[in-house]
């Protein structure tokens, strides 16, 4: 009964978003402003209805309702409550839905901001805002229900359905199939609802983009209305990428957290575009340039996001032939391409009108960095789609699929990650238009110099390898070029204002928010590069079978390994729980570990936990494997010795931080001082 | 030397760091074998490390991107047992990864042997990069010139009457200017 409810509203959902879209079209071409408003209502219509099929899927997963095909695939009676909610994105179905809700939130947030001062722009947002909504909930309606039931056939066979066919009974089966273990943790609460915000959140200043050019607003107005929705989505986004190394490294046993697999490039890629365009539209808003860069970025941005969808919910990537078996993948390639060519027809038909007055004057001016900066990001994004791509493209040629794997993408993202490094610390000294290069270069020495206290600590630690020390040299130039920056503004500011250091050290960072936040995050990356140099050069491991009271040694810890306890629980696993004591080199016991593995009984599958001491210098890392079965006699550890990981936990904090620093929204005297300084110039303060 | 010629000098030594890190790091551990043919080893007598360090470049052959070190599942546990047997007989590290190669396909290396088709893998990249940075050459000169233009013209005005300098080149460091360009901006 519910599932017909569900069925039902989505299906209206769909009807309102097509209608959106051809009213908005009304309005615009036949200049009725009322269509837009009521084409405005129905998007804003479809979040309430969305959230009530959202519920039913989820009173079904918390309710045990297995007759629902969708709640048989995800969940079973043996999973925590948690765990059953949120296997609400456990699923192709539940997954697609969730994506749906999430874009109706959006769209609904967006119909309800003041338009007053951009009337022409709304029924073009709203259009695209509806076209990308009602291709999510076509596949949702028709594709991949998620309120399919099952029926017993009178000829014995059962089968899914939404609508029972003749003379059938529903089936209910008395248990569910349960979700794969690997997704049974925490991480599966916070990492595809991060991403998924991240994805959906781009779709808006796409659609902001694609009204300025349909429209003729061609100025930096559009940016300036998405700024935030772009800055938000933007950390969404990155969260949800170091959410998935996390639970990567927590879950998958190889004590690494990015194997440059093709789904995780899928959700990097986006990410690389979308930051290009946060820095690149800084350049449109002060100098009126590199519009064009702006527009394809986001166009880049909004179909990547799509593509990065695409490629983690169709087969195409297990092989081209299975991507047809499921009408979801050609779907999805028919609506990439039409929205792809469609908006680079737009952007060619606006081509001319984009172009800015202003010019680069010097290589090394701010705007010229910027313009570097997009390149390398695109170069970036380029390399990364040829080593997602071509296993597709050798399949199709030559019939036998290749792997593109972690060595091609070191070998490109390496020096590019370098070449990043290094513009991000010269463009925070670079100054605008023209450049005196001696002057440049005299105020880049001094951070270049202190930087290298950084490679100098890391050699004296131990670290000695060449590529290490120069992404090394280079992370301490950016976070040398930052302190500096703040220090000088902080001394300006009190021998201006008499304030104490601290007060001034606040005030200087609430004034400019932007900057100073956008700081905080390059702070965050620099923090982020450690961890990742640490942990790619200096990673050591090794792999034994130990018996009962035998010890390892790895880096400068010791482990003892002391006994195991296995049990079977009441969710249906077998665990097996090693203890393990971890010395230093002076014999001291620094920690006990219980690295574990689950072996879940039904599904076959065994999943390993390990056992870690974190501390900022490395983390010792120990799973218990299980080549050979487990018990006191002998059981395999691998241990992993993983330098400075931790700085690459503590860089989101640092991000989150940052972000907020620069989204937070100005005060009411700030904006009305603003606005009554530069009227024609200033952004609406209702805007988000 | 010229102003202009500092920077190029930087960004030159940096390439050359770049590269030299490339050629340094590209220079993969040489093969090599446990021991020889003529004198096996017990099985007993391969480490686990051992095996590891082959089948770190070996993909699982029906896994989707799973490296063969780290598969949990029961055909990898024998494929690397496999390994451990080779390496005892005497196999070289690369004879092994031919050797799976033949029986599993080009599928089991991390990148594609670099001959016909494959060739594109290791081409492409670079190829756009340089394409890509002699368009951005081209277009920074391009633009430089036409705004050296600009700023001739602008100066034949000055010449000829009052026009203002660009506050955004102010070439004054001195603190106090500092200060006053930094409270500008500040207050805006």
């Amino acid at each position: 009964m519910a599932a017909i409810v569900g069925q039902a509203v989505i299906s209206v959902a769909l009807i309102l978003a097509l209608y959106a879209v051809f009213a908005s079209l009304y309005a615009a071409y036949q200049h009725r402003p009322e269509w837009a408003t009521s084409a405005q209502r129905a998007l804003l219509a479809i979040f309430p209805l969305l959230t009530v099929a959202v519920g039913i899927v989820v009173w079904g997963l918390v309710t045990y309702h297995y007759e629902l095909t969708y709640v048989h695939e995800v969940s079973e009676r043996a999973m925590p409550l948690y765990l059953r909610a949120t296997a609400l994105w456990g699923g192709q179905a539940g997954s697609l839905l969730f994506w749906s809700w999430l874009m109706a939130a959006f769209a609904a947030a967006v119909t309800l901001r003041d338009w007053r001062r951009d009337r022409e722009m709304l029924p073009w947002v709203v259009m695209v805002t509806a076209v990308t909504l009602a291709f999510f909930l076509f596949l949702n309606v028709v594709l991949e229900s998620p309120f399919k039931r099952f029926w017993l056939l009178p000829n014995g066979d059962i089968e899914a359905f939404v609508l029972p066919p003749a003379d059938a009974q529903l089936f209910v089966p008395k248990d569910g199939r349960g979700l794969n273990p690997l997704l049974r943790h925490p991480g599966m609460v916070a990492h595809p609802p991060f991403l998924y915000l991240g994805f959906v959140g781009f779709v808006i200043p796409y659609a902001f983009a694609m009204a300025a050019l349909i429209v003729g607003r061609l100025d930096a107005r559009w940016i300036r209305l998405t700024r935030r929705w772009a800055l938000i989505s933007w950390l969404f986004l990155y969260l949800g990428l170091i959410l998935g190394s996390r639970w990567a490294y927590d879950v998958l046993g190889w004590g690494g957290y990015w194997g440059w697999d093709p789904v995780e490039i899928s959700a990097f890629m986006p990410w690389l575009t979308g930051t290009a365009f946060l820095h690149s539209v800084m350049i449109q808003e002060r100098r009126n340039m590199l519009k064009h860069w702006n527009m394809l970025l986001i166009i880049l941005t909004y179909d990547l996001v799509i593509f990065g969808t695409f490629l983690t919910r169709s087969g195409v990537l297990s092989s081209v032939h299975s991507f047809a078996q499921s009408a979801i993948g050609p779907a999805f390639f028919v609506f990439i391409t039409l929205t792809f060519l469609g908006s680079m027809a737009l952007l060619g038909w606006r081509w001319n009108d984009l172009r800015g007055k202003e010019q680069i004057q010097s290589a090394w001016s701010r705007e010229a960095l910027f313009l570097y900066t997009n390149l390398v990001f695109l170069s970036m994004t380029a390399v990364n789609f040829w080593g997602v791509v071509y296993p597709i493209v050798s399949e199709l040629v030559t019939n036998q699929k290749a792997t593109v794997g972690p060595p091609y993408y070191e070998r490109v993202m390496g020096p590019l990650s370098a070449l990043m490094l290094f513009l991000m610390g010269v463009a925070t000294v670079a100054p605008w238009g023209k450049v005196d290069t001696r002057r440049l270069w005299r105020m880049a020495i001094k951070p270049a110099v202190v930087g290298l206290a950084l490679p100098a600590w890391a050699w004296w630690q131990g670290y000695r390898k060449p590529g290490a020390l120069l992404g090394f040299a280079l992370i301490g130039f950016v976070i040398a070029v930052l302190l500096y920056d703040i220090a000088r503004g902080t001394w300006a500011r009190r021998r201006a204002h008499k304030e104490p250091w601290w007060l001034a050290l606040a005030r200087l960072m609430t004034r400019n928010r932007r900057r100073y936040g956008g700081y905080i995050v390059h702070l965050s990356i620099a923090i982020m590069g450690i961890g990742i140099i640490g942990i790619e050069y200096f990673q050591l491991e090794t792999q034994r079978t130990l018996a009962a009271g035998e010890r390892l040694t790895l880096g400068e810890y010791t482990m003892v390994y002391d006994s195991v306890a296995i049990f079977n629980t009441n969710d249906g696993r077998q665990v097996a729980r090693a203890t393990v004591r971890v010395l230093d080199e002076q014999g001291r016991e620094v920690a006990v570990l219980y690295p574990r593995q689950d072996y879940y009984i039904r599904d076959q599958q065994p999943m390993t936990i390990p056992g870690v001491l974190s501390t900022w210098g490395e983390e010792f890392y120990v799973l218990l494997v299980s080549w050979k079965p487990i018990t006191t006699e002998g059981a395999t550890f691998k241990v992993y010795y993983n330098p400075l990981v931790k700085f690459l936990w503590a860089a989101p904090w640092v991000a989150i931080a940052g972000t907020l620093l620069a989204a937070w929204p100005e005060g009411r005297r700030r904006r009305s001082r603003a606005r009554a300084k530069a009227p024609a110039a200033t952004p609406a303060p209702a805007s988000a | 030397m010229n102003k202009t010629h500092w920077g190029w000098l930087v960004v030159a030594l940096l390439a050359v760091a770049v590269v030299g890190f490339w050629v340094v790091t590209a220079q993969d551990d040489e093969d090599y074998r446990l021991t020889d043919p003529a004198h096996p080893l017990a099985l007993e007598q391969v480490s686990d490390d051992e095996v590891n360090r082959v089948a770190k470049y070996l993909y699982c052959p029906v896994c989707e991107n799973i490296p063969l070190d780290t598969c949990g599942t029961e055909a990898c546990s024998r494929w690397r047992e496999d390994i451990r047997r080779m390496l005892a007989e005497g196999y070289s590290r690369n004879e092994i990864i031919e050797d799976f190669v033949t029986r599993y396909g080009d599928r089991v290396r991390a990148e594609p042997p670099p001959e016909g088709l494959h060739l594109l893998v290791y081409v492409l990249p670079p190829v756009l990069l340089v394409a890509g940075a002699v368009v951005l050459y081209r277009t920074v000169r391009a633009w430089m010139a036409a705004s050296a233009e600009v700023a001739a013209a602008e100066q034949a005005l000055a010449a000829a009457g009052a026009a203002e300098g660009d506050p955004a080149s102010a070439p004054d460091l001195e603190d106090d200017e500092y200060i006053r360009r930094l409270e500008e901006e500040l207050n805006r």
